[in-house]
């Protein structure tokens, strides 16, 4: 009988999808030794509602998983130590879960409405400076940024703030801006 | 109290959201749900205002407070 826990981490958003992985590994380590994985939910670069150590957008990343209640003590004491991750929170979802009966799915959600929903709300920014070639839900990072090259002039305008910073989020925000 | 001034005496009979609608799930990552439920400064809307039951209320405030904990809502917001 194991208890249910889901926990959502924010990281910084200038980080490559090699951290992203490392810090998942580490709690899949933990989890694995007597809990079960249900899943990871990858929700992507957000908008954050106010600023965290001066960024102002990081990525979300959500866990659902089984356990006993020393792995999550020892599952945030590793998120705590990690220079990484700026906020994290586990919900105590249920108890005395049989950890037979649920299944393991691991997935991505680029089309979450919460990037958008948070980009109306809070108004889209200039972009933080990102070089993260992650591997999941910015799939589009790597391509994009050889285009941004180009199109970095054009969007200088439109794109106000931080002149220094790197080109692919200030992409990505700018075509967001544009739909709107 | 409220009937001496006149604004005061109107008291809408709002029904509970969340009791009406039983799949209306109050999840502290659902920013745009809760997004209607703070005010322009950022605060929590009273239940008088919301129309919420107690027990949804009490759930609300619970979801609110997490999701400021996580940047999916602000504490507070300035100017408003």
């Amino acid at each position: 009988m194991l208890t249910e826990y889901e926990t959502t981490l924010v990281l910084r958003p200038n980080i490559g999808g090699d951290a992203i992985e490392a810090t998942l590994d580490k709690m899949r380590g933990v989890i694995a030794d007597g809990g079960k994985l249900l899943a990871i939910d990858h929700w992507g670069k957000i908008r954050l509602a106010y600023e965290i150590d001066e960024h102002t957008r990081g990525v979300y990343i959500h866990t659902h998983f089984l356990g006993a209640g020393q792995m999550v003590a020892e599952i945030e004491r590793n998120l705590r130590l990690s220079e990484d991750v700026l906020r994290y929170l586990t919900v105590r979802l249920a108890d005395g879960v049989d950890p037979g009966g649920r299944e393991a799915v691991e997935y991505e959600r680029p089309e979450y409405d919460a990037a958008a929903a948070a980009e109306e709300a809070w108004g889209a920014d200039g972009g933080e400076g990102v070089e993260a070639a992650g591997t999941n839900a910015d799939g589009q990072e790597a391509p994009a940024k050889a285009e941004a090259a180009k199109d970095e002039p054009a969007k200088a305008e439109a794109a106000k703030d931080e002149p220094a910073e790197a080109e692919a989020a200030k992409d990505e925000s700018a075509d967001k801006a544009e739909k709107e | 109290m409220g009937e001496k001034v006149f604004g005061r005496g109107f008291r809408r009979r709002k029904v509970c959201r969340f009791c009406a609608e039983s799949e209306l799930m109050l999840d502290y990552k659902d920013g745009n749900l809760l997004r209607q439920y703070i005010s322009e400064r950022g605060k929590i809307v009273p239940r008088r205002i919301s129309g919420n039951c107690a027990k949804h209320q009490r759930a609300l405030s619970l979801a609110v407070k997490r999701a400021r904990i996580l940047a999916i809502l602000p504490f507070t917001i300035t100017g408003a």
